[in-house]
């Protein structure tokens, strides 16, 4: 059995509060509400291109904006791992070259 | 030009670097590589203020000293502190007295390292007369 539900919020365009009707399976209310709200106003379950496009856009957008904050955690792994190794050459340098002066002076 | 100089010359055809160094009497040890270096070294940071004295130098391999003392304008009591900066694989460590270990970072890590490659310029050229980058003698002309 389903109801007809009514849903005014924005869909996922940007369409601001259209109406919109949807059939809601009882039984599978909330999961189904949740499916059904990222459906675009008017249409009653299924696919949209537009929705699909908006979706897969979203979908990229979050990948993308992880992606570079993944990279950006990993560059300043990397400036600091490269700081720390610059540090380490400036100590050896200072070290060997101690070291060729003790054994054959100036 | 000295007698000795114009027979170098004569020998080699070349004319022989106007600075001479003055042979020392003892053998330098490390302890007096350091001391000399951090003379170098307490200057990195910009200039000393005054009633303090600092000593910057590189320890060993993988360690950087930094050490400050100074008179409490208030109490009059000398203070000091020491500085530890510990080169591991997965970062810089800073030890201080009495303080846990902290992971350095960010400006202090920055600053660190410009320190660390003034000092290496500045120690390999002043102290060794060697080229800071390839550790070779420099000469009055250049690398040898």
């Amino acid at each position: 059995m389903t109801e007809l539900a009514y849903r005014p919020d924005q869909d996922l365009l940007g369409n601001a509060a259209q109406e919109r009707f949807v059939f809601v399976p009882e039984g599978d209310r909330h999961a189904r509400e949740f499916e059904i709200a990222t459906q675009p106003a008017n249409v009653v379950g299924g696919d949209s291109p537009e929705v699909n496009a908006a979706l897969d856009d979203a979908y990229a957008a979050a990948q993308s904006e992880r992606g570079e904050a993944a990279a950006r955690t990993q560059e300043h792994v990397a400036d600091d791992a490269e700081l720390a190794q610059a540090i380490d050459w400036n100590a050896q340098a200072i070290q060997a070259t101690r070291q060729d002066v003790e054994l054959n002076g100036f | 030009m000295s007698a000795w100089s114009k027979t170098l010359k004569l020998i080699t055809g070349v004319e022989p670097a106007t600075k001479v160094s003055v042979p020392r009497l003892r053998k330098v040890t490390r302890r007096d590589l350091i001391r000399m270096e951090s003379k170098i070294g307490a200057t990195v940071f910009g200039p000393v203020p005054a009633n303090h004295r600092r000593e910057f130098f590189c320890l060993d391999e993988h360690t950087w000293v930094w050490y400050e003392e100074w008179i409490d304008e208030v109490t009059g009591a000398r203070r000091e502190m020491t500085t530890r900066y510990e080169v591991h694989p997965h970062g810089v460590l800073k030890v201080q007295d009495g303080q846990p270990y902290a992971l350095v970072e960010g400006d202090e890590l920055r600053n660190l390292a410009i320190a660390t490659r003034m000092y290496r310029e500045q120690v390999m050229r002043g102290i060794y007369h060697r080229d800071p980058v390839t550790g070779q003698k420099l000469t009055a002309t250049g690398t040898i």
